[in-house]
């Protein structure tokens, strides 16, 4: 029977279940999975909030589905209404609170869906703005926001394959703005898998491991920035407001004659450090989001704005990975006026590979997405779930910040002094990946600095890194596995990654 | 005992023995069918040569005769001609006609009296094949004959034919690929006025010499076994107007079991013809009387149907119990209901497996290898001979770190080139006649089949199998394949798929998701194929489809029957354009362009696709949908404002000629001067009965449209704010 049990607890939660005493995620944050109409495949694309409690699905099939009752205890109350069919790839859902309009993006247009007779299903499908290219192939996907402040829906658009762009805007992100104008808003973007928005109002998007950043990167999309693949760069001359073309990476950055993966004789040259002092609107990515480790294939983005609702973790973003079937938190801040921060894994255990994100002012994280074309760590087809803050506060990295010489963390949980103030009881290794055209990339340039000093703080709930030397470009990854709370207990997650594009003075 | 034929002279035929058939008796033709040739005036299937006098005289154009019965095994033919006495034209335009026995080329009949023609056109000449060994023509005017011996191919014997000519062998045991083991007679009408008398047929051995025939060979033993025959399922489907199987192979002679499903609401059957039948032409053809087609429950009254199902209605099954025929070849087969052969065909392959290695041997070698090793240079542990001549492995005492080379002869039955198969747990590598063919090298599975192709001389070549076993499973494959067999498995063991070679792996097929249209439209955005990369299909209640092009802001493909199969999109990553499911598809604007365009010459080319630029002066706005769901697409063209609607009525599935989609086009805001809109382009646009007829491939369609004309290939409307009506119709 002990076996059992022990098997049991494994199955569980695979991060922490090397003992069954410990806590484990299932103890702070629930999933739950609902049933989905059997008419359909729910690969959910993209999630926006309705009012009276409602939600709106858009879903990889095309479909808009109307859910009522999700935000409900009993799963079971949670019942759909197809609003509108027939439509390619709904990857960007936004309701328009200004005329209670449903905006969906699709692989090749921006479309206003009226419901004018008020039968629960869409029957005016206005095209909003259709002012970018599609070539056929299937590729070019495209990925809308919400509405953010001003009104605008920030659109990011997958390049024609992975390196080239064959029509206008494809590897851009661009605005539609209230009156339907298209405004090209930021060059470099690659294969993007999610747009979304800060506290602050800043958007960011995902992109995905690839040529040019050997991991996917959460990126932040400053106008007129060029966020690093230079595929899509032919098309300046159609985006004046974007001024002049970027110099481009350095030539030893391109793959020229070598196949893909073909390893390059003496190394990578390029580096995102020296390139980004070089072409100056060529922006970092805020946080590389380490592939294999944090996940493989970066979704949605969503900020917890609820004031507690959620958890300890507010004003945090929570981004999704469709191959992990998993949730990671990022902690952000801002550096010599760079975005920058840490990775943090939080919530495994998806039934499939997440896609679409939104969170509720409740603190209900309602995601969903599909396994289709490339394979997800949760098993299933496709799924619709909510996650929900259980009200246990897990032990857990609160905030990780840069400092002129280290970085101070703060916990969810008083530390034990003893442990947290030991520095044997943390390690770090640095690594950045290589700046250049090819598919992917190892972590290179390792360098393992010495962690010299663990101050904690007066409150108990922090504690001072002193680490020699610090690298700038470089990810910095922490271990924490000997610290402990005040009850005894280990981080839940005691890894963390921080992008340090710059060191503060 | 037998009675044997009277003699023949010039005034008269002599009496047919007692044993034969009798084909001709001078008196009718009753024996014989009307083979019209194509320029034939139409008529029924008597055939319409001149019986007179005790014998036929073939009347130019008329057609040929054929037998009405199909006579199986080895016969004797005798038949007496005799070419116009008066010489008209020289070569093979003077007497010509011939005889054909079904599976064997054409027995020349021709004025070769001092006549040069080339040498196998000459008089019972084969034609094409061989000339006869002499010239025993006789004058024009006189009658001849031909005793003609026929044998079918038997097991280890091919087809043979013997000719004599007016009593004197002129073609002894010519050889031939036949594998028919019965056919029907033909007399050709190759428009001379040739006269026939006294055909008659006996079979060529009688009980009384069977001790005389040679004993089945040796390969019928190696024939698939009779008790357990080959099950081929085929099914239609709905709305798609074909069947779901489109190619299967048996093997000749195989017992065959075809379990035929009609899954549509229409009928249909399935009709097996003889190799190179025109299925699409032979089912039209009895459109020519409907009335008669009709009563046949549209079954096609064609000597080359060898084989049919019944004529099935809706969701029946019939089972069609057979023996693959001996000949190999491709038989095609086609459901003859009317309208459905150009989509509904298929065809299947008699092709027989080829021979087996011979002299197999092995030799084991120990060793622990990530790679093939050079066996060459190592010593074998074991040799020996090989079980049933089938690479296998079959060692009690390894495991593990093992290496065999196999090694036996293959005998090619001719010169070509030659497939070959290979997969192993572990590496394999394949060698003909020393040479490299494949290799699939390293520690893997055995899931992956490996393909490479060789030339070979017709004769023995030396086989060589090399295999090394790392650890794990044990497993390795051989085959070859050649032009006239099928792939055949060389090794006791064959992997999944085998049949298919290496392409069953590489050929993704996703398990159909059909969009069901039942009372409301339904449309589907995506790539469609024919309306670009911003397609949107539409599927009315009622069967007619249509996808409109938010690139061209047009309607760019129309057809009938079942809408789409989304499978191709809602698997895997999504990519790749959608075909119609459905049938009788025509693109009106040819590629995916623009309607309204301003030229002064509207029988000028349309603007083309710029992939960056896209189609200058359009703007798509959208599309709403009515109270029956049916959308209004719009867009804005420079100043004007266009809306577009559709209405489908009549049903697309039926062949009534009702099915009609009603186009609705409303024009308003300024319209520039020369403006035109255009309903259709293409080279074979005609103007009829006030309409227009168009063809997009062998799919004729047609179109009306007060106020349209024809301006070169273009059918076009001057552009003006109002409302233009177009009515699509399939053409019969």
């Amino acid at each position: 029977m002990k076996t059992f049990s022990l098997c049991l607890a494994l199955s569980l939660g695979a991060v922490n279940a090397a003992l069954a005493a410990d806590t484990q995620e299932s103890d702070f944050y629930k999933i739950t999975t609902f049933a989905t109409p059997s008419t359909t495949a729910m690969e959910v694309g993209s999630i926006d909030l309705m009012p009276s409690n409602k939600l709106a699905l858009g879903t990889r099939r095309g479909e808009i589905w109307i859910v009522s009752n999700a935000h409900l205890a009993d799963a079971s109350k949670v019942s759909y209404q197809l609003f509108a069919s027939g439509l390619h790839e709904v990857l960007g859902i936004a309701y328009n609170t200004k005329d209670g309009c449903l905006y969906a993006t699709t692989r090749y247009e921006v479309t206003r869906l009226k419901d004018v007779d008020s039968d629960g299903r869409a029957d005016v499908f206005e095209n909003v703005n259709d002012g970018w290219g599609i070539s056929g192939d299937y590729h070019e996907y495209a990925l809308g926001s919400r509405f953010d402040k001003a009104g605008d829906l920030w659109i990011t658009l997958c390049l024609t394959g992975s390196f080239n762009s064959a029509v206008p805007y494809r590897g851009w992100a661009v605005r539609i703005k209230p009156d339907g104008m298209l405004v090209p808003t930021c060059s470099g973007v690659r294969s993007p898998g999610g747009v979304g928005f800060d506290a602050d109002g800043e958007t960011y998007y995902v992109d995905n491991q690839g040529p040019w950043h050997g991991s996917c990167t959460l990126q932040h999309l400053v106008p007129g920035t060029f966020q690093g693949h230079p595929g899509g760069n032919i098309w300046y001359d159609m985006a004046k407001n974007m001024g002049p073309r970027p110099i481009d990476p350095i030539p030893e950055a391109f793959k020229g004659d070598l196949k893909r993966g073909e390893k390059r004789v003496g190394g990578d040259p390029g580096r995102m450090v020296a390139e980004r002092k070089r072409i100056k609107e060529l922006l970092p990515p805020a946080v590389y989001m380490v592939h294999g480790k944090i996940g493989n294939s970066s979704t949605f983005i969503v900020c917890d704005e609820t004031s507690g609702k959620f958890g300890p973790f507010e004003k945090q973003l929570f981004i999704g990975d469709q191959s992990h079937s998993n949730v990671s938190r990022v902690f952000l801040e801002t550096i010599n006026g760079i975005k920058q921060g840490v990775v943090i894994p939080f919530r495994t255990g998806f039934a499939s590979g997440l896609i679409g994100g939104r969170m509720n002012a409740e603190g209900q994280l309602f995601t969903g997405g599909s396994d289709r074309g490339w394979g997800a760590r949760g098993g299933k087809p496709h799924c619709f779930e909510k996650l929900e803050w259980t009200g246990q506060v897990p032990f857990e990295i609160h905030e990780m910040r840069a400092q002129p010489d280290g970085f101070e963390l703060t916990f969810t949980q008083p530390i034990d002094a003893k442990t947290a103030s030991d520095i044997a009881s943390y390690s770090m290794r640095a690594f950045t990946y290589a700046y250049r055209e090819d598919y992917g990339g190892d972590e290179i340039d390792e360098v393992l600095p010495k962690i010299t000093a663990a101050k904690v703080a007066a409150d108990g709930k922090g504690v001072r890194l002193s680490i020699s030397p610090l690298t700038q470009g470089h990810i910095h990854e922490l271990h924490l596995d000997g610290v402990k709370n005040t009850k005894g207990q280990p981080v839940l997650h005691p890894v963390a990654y921080y992008t340090l594009n710059e060191i503060p003075k | 005992m037998v009675t044997p034929p009277g003699f023949s002279t010039q005034e008269k035929a002599g009496a047919a023995p007692s044993d034969a058939i009798i084909l001709f008796d001078g008196k009718d033709l009753s024996k014989w069918m009307r083979e019209p040739r194509k320029d034939s005036p139409p008529g029924d299937d008597k055939p319409t040569w001149k019986v007179e006098n005790g014998y036929m005289e073939i009347v130019g154009k008329s057609g040929s005769i054929r037998t009405r019965e199909k006579f199986k095994g080895d016969h004797q033919l005798h038949l007496e001609w005799c070419t116009p006495k008066e010489v008209v034209g020289n070569g093979q335009g003077r007497g010509n006609s011939g005889v054909f026995i079904e599976g064997f080329p054409e027995i020349q009949v021709l004025d070769s009296y001092q006549n040069d023609t080339y040498p196998d056109g000459q008089a019972a000449g084969l034609y094409k094949n061989y000339p006869p060994m002499v010239n025993a023509s006789r004058k024009p005017g006189e009658w001849q004959t031909y005793d003609i011996l026929f044998e079918r191919a038997k097991p280890g014997s091919k087809a043979k034919l013997t000719v004599i000519h007016n009593g004197i062998v002129v073609q002894y045991e010519r050889e031939f690929d036949s594998g028919l083991q019965e056919g029907d007679l033909l007399l050709q009408d190759h428009l001379n006025p040739v006269r026939y008398r006294n055909i008659w047929l006996r079979p060529l051995r009688v009980d009384s010499d069977k001790v005389g025939t040679k004993a089945p060979a040796k390969a019928a033993a190696t024939k698939p076994s009779a008790a357990k025959p080959e099950v081929i399922r085929i099914k239609t489907m709905t709305a798609q107007m074909k069947y779901d199987e489109t190619e299967f192979t048996v093997r000749p002679g195989q017992p065959v079991k075809l379990i035929f499903e009609n899954g549509d609401d229409l009928p249909h059957n399935l009709v097996l013809c003889q190799p190179g039948t025109d299925t699409a032409a032979m089912a039209m053809k009895q459109m020519e009387k409907p009335e008669e087609a009709l009563k046949r429950n549209w079954l096609p009254d064609d000597q080359r149907i060898w084989l049919h199902s019944k004529m099935l209605n809706p969701h029946e099954t019939d089972t069609l119990t057979f023996t693959a025929p001996e000949k190999p070849g491709d038989y095609p087969f086609v459901c003859t209901f009317p309208g459905h052969a150009l989509t509904m065909n298929g065809k299947m392959k008699v092709l027989p497996l080829g021979e087996g290695l011979r002299d197999l041997k092995f030799a084991l070698y120990l060793g622990d290898w990530k790679q093939l090793p050079d066996f060459a240079t190592l010593k074998p542990h074991r040799e020996g001979t090989v079980e049933d001549n089938l690479v296998q492995i079959k060692l009690d005492d390894y495991k593990n770190h093992f290496g065999v080379v196999f090694t036996g002869k293959l005998t090619a039955p001719r010169k070509g080139s030659y497939r070959f198969y290979i997969a192993g747990d572990d590496g394999v590598r394949l060698l003909i006649n020393g040479k490299q063919v494949i290799i699939h090298d390293g520690i893997h599975p055995a899931g992956d089949i490996k393909e490479g192709s060789t030339q070979l001389e017709q004769g023995d070549h030396e086989f060589r199998l090399e295999y090394f076993q790392a650890a794990g499973d044990i497993a390795v494959f051989a085959a070859w394949k050649g032009a006239n067999f099928d792939i055949t498995p060389l090794s006791a063991w064959t992997p999944d798929g085998w049949q298919k070679g290496a392409k069953a792996k590489a050929k993704k097929e996703f398990a159909p998701i059909p969009l069901v249209v039942k009372d409301e439209p339904v449309i589907y955005r995506n790539f469609i194929e024919g309306a670009g990369n911003r397609g949107i299909a539409v599927g009315y209640p009622g069967g007619i489809n249509i996808a409109w092009s938010a690139e061209a802001m047009n309607l760019a493909v129309v057809w009938r029957g079942a809408f789409i199969d989304a499978a191709m999109h809602w698997n895997s990553r999504g990519g790749g354009k959608a075909k119609p499911l459905g049938y009788d598809t025509f693109k009106p604007a040819g590629e995916a362009t623009p309607a309204l365009f301003v030229t002064d010459k509207p029988d000028a080319a349309w603007p083309a696709w710029d992939m960056v630029k896209r189609f200058e002066g359009f703007h798509w706005k959208g599309y709403s949908l009515d109270q029956s769901r049916n959308p209004t697409f719009r867009y804005t063209w420079n100043g004007a404002e266009v809306e577009e609607s559709f209405t489908a009525s009549g049903n697309g599935n039926l062949p009534d000629g009702n099915a009609t989609l009603t186009r609705t086009v409303k024009i308003s805001g300024t319209v520039p001067a020369n403006a035109w809109y255009r309903l259709a382009t293409g080279a074979n646009l005609v103007s009829k009965d006030g309409s227009f007829l168009g063809k997009d491939g062998t799919i004729a369609y047609r179109i009306t449209a007060p106020g349209a004309k024809l301006a070169g290939q273009n059918l076009v409307i001057p552009a003006k704010a109002g409302t233009l009506s177009i009515t699509y119709q399939w053409a019969q």
